[in-house]
């Protein structure tokens, strides 16, 4: 994506000035579209309230999403987000009402998330399977492992401290979005700012010259799946918070919805490059879609049609950079 | 609890797997055997029964209920062996559940609960051919989804009319709105894309065309699950800050709804106490059951998975049996309690606390 | 599908053919005629342009100027698809087969008997015919991925037969093969001129171009050097034309070593490792140049490897200031200022995803940071010190590696080791692919390198380069060490003749490639 082909001299002509800005920022671009659309097609739209709810609503999937990121760029997949976010949230909720009381219980999330993402990372790692597949493999065993721990039912939990971390604000902020704050600097700093972030720019571009150069490709590998599993945790510990109840069937789309937003926001599905305010632009590129039809009140069935062509758009925009 | 036949197999292999990568299991303990079969206690006995329960999906509180109160309907027929079938809420895995019980004849009876109630039913009649006795729960097999009485022939029919839960709510919803000018609705619907979804949403509005003060102004698709029902409904209160009723046909809406409209700086309760707010529900889940008797809903419809599993189990077993049996039961017609379950209602029956988690 | 008859003039016909690569230009107006039944070989060094016109008329690569005709008829839009369908096959190094499925399977992919799309059947009896009438003996059922080598080159034979090809273009179809399957290679590709079809030969062997071949192309740089029959050509001439004057580019005359009696920096004693490193024992002293010249093939590149701690030690004694590496890894390897640059800085040395600031400043990330954080800062600092000290174009070290020349990429690379102030570099073919501006810088870098005291390992397919680099020359053969030249008092010349030699007598190196 970012990978230019040929060795032109940059901005000689406006158009492909143009050009090369539409391919670098074609999510953004169509993210401002349509925030302008929104709101002159309605005017609950460009308030504080709402613009506050949406990040707020997207939180756990935005955290998931910014982990992703640093799993995409280092040249993998993981499709056990979900599953990860299955398993964290039910043991919160059975945490939270046994004596272990809700504070360990939402902890306990965080901590099993990176433990299984830590799995995650050694079984692609020791055992070389491809992590599309070891991730595959594993979001089963999770899966599957979340079924059994609430026997398929629902738990309910009663606990005004459980909830705070879903459903309170701090003066208009809700909680949920200042975690997603937080975590997504954490990524930024991580991937931007740190020697691990530029080696895992290193991994995903070139795994043969990274190992060349001393590299320890493996441990940026398990470090990665650990960051994308305590990113599950914490969207765990989130979803279970603000829905009161622990249930197996959580976070069901959450993996495909985080990876989707990542290549939207123009990571490269290769490795090598991409960034994680791509990745934010690309998750609140989805959500308007669907907080504008609830606005709007829109027959939900042209939802998915219009996510479509919106994902088309971008990735037309993104090539428009390319054709010659 | 006791897990039995297939989740066992499954349980034992997922468990086996986890051993293998170093992962404690702390809290799921279960140590069953393979099959719930209880010895006769005073019914007819003979030989031992095997009986399949083709689940939507094991992981569904509504699927949970009916097999649970198969479980102890069984120990109570006596000599009933079960064996659940997890329909992973996929209809191509529950087509060829079905195909294969049947040309194996691996039971004598199963109850069947449907993720498609028209695509299902081909299989059903091969299985009835294969002589299975079969019962079908909840929503009515074939094409008509409003009809008792079954439509795959010598299918035993254990069902409900979408249509007759969702009218009841809306007559409730007429009632509330009468000195209300206009009276605005908020709707929830599973989704709408669900056909009998599209029956319960079009209940609503056929009992609302002629109350033109009924306006609704919003229709939220929450898909059973909070976390989505949460976000849709945060949406809609941003286009419409101020309404008069929640009515929803689903109860996991129902209940994100109310988390939503508390963050939004509602206080529920003492909204619907005031008579500010109506809340209208459908599930009686226990979750709702207790919101009904806290005071903090008006009402909520019930939905008796459990009845549904003991009945139907029954009726396979009378049949297996050789006893007299029917060939179609209409749920809301045996309830174990008022359909509309209201505060006062509840009083009534104190020790009703629900069938389902949602 | 155009026919070809012997007579109609020639078969392929190259008129001022140009071929670029970036900036190199890799094939300068070359005119050429080849005619059918005839064997005609391409020779040349590595880089000489000889596969390039290969899969030129193969329809692999299309020329940026000049015309090709084949059969007369002037070519536009030339692809191997194109090329096919007039009735040009090219084998390929690298064989296109698709080794699950069968030999008959494989011979006809893309022309299936089918109606509408639907297979019809009749492969086998079609194979039958092919077969019946060029007897390459092999079972039309048998799985390809089976085969022994020389056969799935067969099935890329017939395949190009199916198609009733009359041109068949060889890129090195030897280069592992057994001098048995040589032989028997070499009888199909007689039959095939006997049958009156075109066969080009592209190829490092002189052998082969004196056996098999009835004319021969000689290019050198991208030019033609001469074009002719084979007859009267000797190994001898052929190489002298591949050779030609020495090169425009002039060496940096390495500095005279401080001291000739300092203790070797870096020694190999015995050193064995994986299949084709077998013995090899060398030393180098700091501030010397060391060249290493031997065979593709050979182990060179094996040798680098094996030094860094990319591949395991298997048996010898690696020492570096005369103690032994234990444990030895890339990583451990830089930590003891130990350099690599590999032959491919495209697939092994660059980050091409990433730009020029962040490839130099790779290695020197934990030495840049302030408080937790890599400093931009300080990156961006060492990445404008090495542009300048490199002269790398353009100067911007937010520029992306993707879109720099060679040359500025292999500069990239030096400015990238050089953060760790090597004392033992290791370089692979540091001016592949290189242009001649570019490559006159880098053998400045070497001789810097070595002037502030590294030791350096110089591996080049390159022997002028070598030798005009080298303070001494160790010659490599079959994954062994066998002599050491001093390259003041030796030719590019003498050392091709000695590598020739040997490659001559003995038939086990028959098939190593020359240069």
């Amino acid at each position: 994506m970012t990978t230019g082909t040929a060795a032109l001299p940059t901005a000689r002509r406006p158009s492909i000035a143009i050009a090369a800005f539409a391919r670098d920022y074609a999510a953004l671009i169509l993210l401002v579209v349509l925030f302008i659309v929104l709101s002159v097609a309605s005017s609950a739209f460009f308030t504080s309230a709402n613009l506050l709810n949406i990040v707020s609503q997207q939180a756990p999937t935005a955290i998931v999403a910014c982990a992703a990121t640093l799993v995409i760029i280092a040249g993998s997949f993981d499709l056990s987000t979900g599953a990860i976010v299955a398993v964290t949230n039910v043991i919160a909720a059975q945490l939270a009402i046994r004596a272990e009381g809700p504070i360990v219980g939402l902890l306990a999330a965080v901590v099993a998330g990176l433990g299984l993402g830590v799995i995650n990372g050694l079984v692609i790692t020791m055992l070389r399977v491809h992590s599309f597949l070891a991730t595959l493999a594993t979001s089963l065993v999770y899966g599957g492992l979340a079924l059994l721990l609430t026997n398929g039912a629902l738990i309910p939990v009663d606990n005004s401290t459980f909830i705070a971390l879903g459903q309170n604000d701090v003066g208009p902020i809700a909680v949920a979005s200042i975690v997603l704050g937080v975590f997504a600097v954490l990524m930024m700093f991580l991937l931007n700012r740190t020697v691990a972030g530029r080696h895992l720019f290193a991994v995903g571009g070139n795994p043969e010259a990274a190992a060349l150069s001393g590299i320890r490709v493996n441990l940026i590998h398990v470090m990665t799946f650990a960051a994308s599993g305590l990113a599950a945790g914490v969207a765990g510990a989130i979803l279970v918070s603000r829905v009161s109840s622990g249930q197996p069937t959580q976070g069901a789309d959450i993996t495909l919805n985080a990876i989707a937003a990542v290549i939207l926001g123009g990571t490269s599905i290769y490795g090598g490059a991409g960034a994680v305010w791509r990745t934010l632009t690309g998750v609140f590129l989805l959500a308007l879609i669907g907080n504008g039809f609830d606005l709007l009140g829109a027959n939900q069935f042209y939802k998915n049609l219009v996510t479509g062509i919106v994902i088309v758009s971008a990735v037309a925009l993104a090539a428009s950079g390319r054709r010659r | 609890m006791s897990v039995t036949g297939k989740r066992f197999t499954k349980l034992s292999a997922v468990l086996g797997v986890l051993a293998a990568a170093g992962l404690g299991t702390a809290g799921c303990g279960s140590s069953s055997s393979g099959s719930t079969s209880a010895s006769g206690s005073g019914a007819a006995a003979g030989k031992t029964l095997k009986i399949a329960f083709f689940a939507s999906a094991s992981a569904n509180g509504f699927a949970d209920a009916v097999w649970t109160s198969m479980q102890t309907e069984a120990k109570r027929l006596g000599n009933v062996q079960l064996t659940e079938l997890d329909g992973n809420f996929n209809a191509t895995t529950q087509f060829s559940q079905a195909q294969t019980a049947a040309s194996a004849k691996q039971y004598n009876g199963a109850v069947v609960m449907a993720n498609d109630t028209v695509g299902m039913a081909p299989a059903v009649k091969t299985l009835v051919k294969s002589g299975t006795v079969v019962a079908n729960v909840l929503n009515p097999l074939g094409p008509s989804l409003r009809q008792i009485a079954p439509q795959v022939p010598g299918v035993i029919s254990v069902v409900a009319d979408p249509a007759y839960e969702t009218t009841l709510q809306a007559q409730q919803v007429v009632a509330a709105c009468a000195n209300k000018n206009p009276c605005r609705v908020v709707v929830f619907i599973g989704g709408l894309q669900y056909p009998f979804d599209k029956i319960r949403d079009q209940a609503y509005r056929d009992v609302f065309k002629s109350h033109p003060n009924i306006q609704i102004v919003a229709t939220g698709q929450g898909n059973y699950d909070r976390n989505t029902s949460l976000t849709v409904m945060s949406n809609i209160l941003q286009a419409h800050p101020k309404f008069d009723v929640l009515l929803s046909a689903a109860e996991q809406s129902t209940v994100a709804s109310q988390i939503a409209l508390t963050k939004a700086g509602w206080n529920v309760p003492q909204m619907v106490k005031s008579g500010a707010l109506v809340i209208n529900s459908l599930g009686a889940t226990k979750q709702g059951v207790a919101a009904v008797r806290a005071g903090d809903w008006n009402l909520t419809v019930g939905n008796f998975p459990g009845t549904a599993g003991s009945i139907a189990l029954d009726q396979v077993v009378r049949k297996l049996r050789g006893q007299s049996y029917q060939t179609a039961i209409n749920l809301d017609k045996v309830a174990p309690v008022p359909l509309v379950l209201t505060k006062q209602v509840l009083s009534a029956h104190p020790s009703f606390t629900g069938q389902w988690s949602g | 599908m155009v026919g070809l008859t012997p007579t109609s003039g020639p078969a392929v016909r190259l008129t001022k053919v140009t071929k670029r690569f970036g900036p190199n230009t890799v094939l300068r107006d070359v005119s050429l005629d080849l005619h059918a039944g005839e064997v005609h070989a391409l020779v040349g060094q590595n880089g000489a342009g000889k596969s390039t016109l290969g899969k030129i008329i193969g329809g692999v690569y299309r020329p940026d100027a000049g015309t090709l005709e084949v059969a007369g008829h002037v070519t536009r839009g030339w692809s191997t698809r194109q090329a096919l369908g007039h009735g040009v096959a090219t084998i390929q190094q690298e064989l296109s087969l698709v080794p699950d499925r069968t030999v008959a399977e494989n011979v006809f992919l893309g022309i299936e008997p089918a109606r509408l799309g639907v297979l019809t059947g009749g492969l086998e009896q079609r194979f039958e015919a092919l077969e019946q009438r060029w007897g390459l003996g092999l079972a039309p059922t048998a799985r390809v991925g089976d085969l022994r080598l020389a056969d799935q080159q067969k099935v890329e034979i017939m395949r190009a037969l199916a198609r009733d090809a009359r041109v068949i273009v060889m890129d090195e179809p030897t280069s592992s093969l057994t001098a048995n399957e040589v032989e028997r290679l070499h009888a199909v590709i007689a039959s095939l001129r006997d049958e009156g079809r075109l066969v080009v030969y592209v190829t490092h062997f002189l052998s082969a171009v004196l056996g098999v071949c009835d004319r021969l192309t000689i290019l050198r740089d991208g030019e033609l050097v001469r074009t002719g029959p084979t007859d009267g050509e000797s190994a001898e001439s052929i190489v002298q034309s591949m050779l030609g004057r020495a090169t425009d580019v002039s060496f940096v005359a390495p500095e005279p070593l401080v001291s000739a009696e300092a203790s070797p920096r870096l020694e190999l004693r015995n050193v064995s490792a994986g299949t084709v490193v077998r013995d090899v024992s060398l030393r180098v002293r700091p501030g010397e140049i060391v060249g290493l010249a031997g065979l593709v093939g050979s182990g060179r590149t094996e040798v680098a490897r094996v030094v860094f701690g990319a591949d395991r030690l298997e048996g010898g004694e690696i020492l570096v200031d005369g103690e032994p590496l234990p444990a030895r890894s890339p990583l451990r390897s830089i930590r003891r200022g130990i350099a690599f640059i590999p032959e491919d800085r495209k697939s092994q040395g660059l980050v091409m995803t990433q730009d020029v600031q962040r490839n130099v400043g790779l290695l020197a990330a934990s030495r840049l940071r302030r408080r937790g954080a890599v400093s931009d800062r300080a990156e961006r600092a060492l990445a404008a010190k090495m542009i300048d000290e490199l002269q790398i174009t353009p100067d911007e070290p937010g520029h992306a590696v993707v879109d720099l020349s060679g040359g500025n990429q292999q500069k990239v690379l030096f400015g990238k080791w050089m953060t760790i102030s090597p004392r033992v570099v290791l370089l692979d073919e540091p001016t592949r692919g290189v242009d001649v501006g570019a490559r006159v810088h880098i053998y400045r870098l070497i001789a810097q390198l070595a002037a502030r005291g590294a030791a350096v390992l110089l591996i080049s397919s390159e022997l002028e380069e070598v030798l005009g680099l080298s303070h001494r020359v160790y010659l490599m053969r079959d994954g062994a060490t066998v002599g050491e030249v001093d390259p003041a008092t030796t030719t590019a010349d003498d050392v091709l003749f000695a590598l020739f030699d040997i490659a001559r007598t003995t038939d086990r190196t028959l098939n190593k490639d020359p240069l």
